[in-house]
C-alpha cells in the first residue's frame, strides 16, 4: 500500500512537470508561428517593445505581467471592450491622452471611503442600460466640470459599447 | 478440549522435550481416553513408516519433467521484469527519435523567410528565442502597460466628493417619501 502511495506521488509530480513543460512547448510554438506570419513592420515593432522590456525595471515588468494575467481573466465581451478603449485613447494623441491622465490622477488621491464608494457605484453603474447611464454621468461633478472638449473625448472613452 | 489440547501436545510427548508435570498430564488422559490413546499409537506407527522409508530414485522421466518446469520458471521470472523494462525503454527511446525528427524535419522543411533575415542582420543584439518566449506579451506590451488606467476610466464619472454623494443620498430619499 505504501509502495502504492509512494507510486502515485511520484507520478503525479512527473504528470505535473509534464503538464508545465507541455504548455510551455505549445505556447512557444504558438508565438513562433506567429511571430513567423508577422510583417516586417510588426517584427521591428515588436523588437522595440523587446528592448524596452529588456531594459525595463523589474516592477514594470512586474506590472505587465500581472495586468497579462488580469486581462486574460476578463470575460472576452470585457475583452473586446477595454481593446476599443485603447484604440480610443491611442488615437487621442499625446495632448489628449495628458488630459485624460491628469484626470485620472484624480482617482489616486482619493481618500480610501471614496474609492470604496466609487467601486461600488461602478458595480451599480454596470447594471444600468446606457441611456440611464449617460443621464447619471451628465448628473456627475466629473461631467460638469469638464469642457466640452474633454466631454467628447470621455464620451468616447466610456460609451464603447453605444 | 481436553482431547484437543492433549493431541496438540502429542508430538512433542513422544520426543521427550516436554515438562514433567505436563508430561503426566497427557499420560493420565492416555489412561483414560481411548481416541487419544489410538491417536497417540497412529502418530507412533506413522514416525516408525517414516524411519524405514527407503530413498527412491524417481523414474528419469517424471525427473527430467520437473526440472525442465523448474528451468523454465526460473526463464518466466526473468521475462516477467525483462519485458517492462525493454518496453518501458523502446517507449522512451521511441519517443526521443520522434521528437529529434520532428525537430529535425521543423528545422529543414521550413526554411527562414527573407524578411527575418534581414531582421536578424539589422537587429543583430537581441535574442530570438527570448523574445518568442515572451511573443504574447511583448506583442501588446504598451496596452497591457496602460491596462490599469483603462479600467480606472470607468471610475472617473462615479469620484464625486463626499458633499456630491450627500446630495445624491437625500436626493433618494426624498424620492421614496415624495413616491
Amino acid at each position: 500500500m505504501r509502495w502504492i502511495m509512494v507510486f502515485v506521488l511520484i507520478s503525479s509530480f512527473l504528470l505535473l512537470q509534464a503538464g508545465y513543460a507541455f504548455a510551455d512547448e505549445a505556447r512557444m510554438s504558438r508565438n513562433k508561428l506567429i511571430w513567423e506570419s508577422m510583417s516586417a513592420e510588426e517584427k521591428k515593432r515588436v523588437i522595440q517593445n523587446y528592448r524596452e522590456w529588456k531594459t525595463s525595471a523589474p516592477e514594470r515588468k512586474e506590472r505587465i505581467m500581472r495586468n497579462y494575467r488580469e486581462f486574460n481573466g476578463l470575460s472576452l465581451e470585457e475583452q473586446q471592450r477595454l481593446k476599443e478603449r485603447y484604440r480610443q485613447y491611442k488615437s487621442l494623441g499625446p495632448a489628449g491622452r495628458d488630459r485624460v491622465k491628469n484626470r485620472l490622477d484624480r482617482i489616486d488621491a482619493l481618500p480610501a471611503d471614496n474609492r470604496l464608494e466609487a467601486e461600488k457605484r461602478y458595480a451599480r453603474d454596470r447594471e444600468m442600460p446606457a441611456h440611464e447611464r449617460m443621464q447619471h454621468l451628465k448628473r456627475s461633478r466629473f461631467w460638469e466640470d469638464l469642457s466640452e472638449e474633454e466631454r467628447e473625448i470621455f464620451k468616447k472613452l466610456i460609451f464603447i459599447d453605444n | 478440549m481436553e482431547c484437543k489440547i492433549t493431541r496438540d501436545r502429542l508430538p512433542a510427548y513422544q520426543d521427550g522435550e516436554m515438562a514433567e508435570a505436563v508430561a503426566r498430564n497427557v499420560e493420565e488422559h492416555l489412561t483414560i481416553c481411548h481416541a487419544c490413546r489410538k491417536a497417540d499409537l497412529e502418530l507412533k506407527e506413522a514416525w516408525y513408516k517414516l524411519g524405514t522409508w527407503e530413498d527412491d530414485d524417481p523414474p528419469e522421466k517424471i525427473r527430467m519433467e520437473v526440472l525442465s518446469r523448474i528451468t523454465k520458471q526460473r526463464k518466466m521470472r526473468w521475462v516477467k521484469i525483462v519485458i517492462p523494462v525493454a518496453a518501458a525503454l523502446l517507449i522512451i527511446v521511441g519517443l526521443t527519435l520522434r521528437f529529434t525528427d520532428l525537430e529535425h524535419e521543423k528545422q529543414t522543411q521550413m526554411p527562414l523567410p527573407a524578411a527575418p533575415l534581414q531582421l536578424s542582420a539589422e537587429h543583430s543584439d537581441f535574442d530570438e528565442d527570448e523574445l518568442i518566449a515572451d511573443l504574447h506579451v511583448l506583442q501588446d506590451e504598451e496596452f497591457y502597460d496602460t491596462l490599469e488606467e483603462l479600467v480606472k476610466i470607468d471610475y472617473l464619472p462615479l469620484i464625486d466628493g463626499p458633499q456630491q454623494m450627500e446630495r445624491d443620498r437625500k436626493r433618494s430619499s426624498l424620492e421614496v417619501t415624495l413616491t
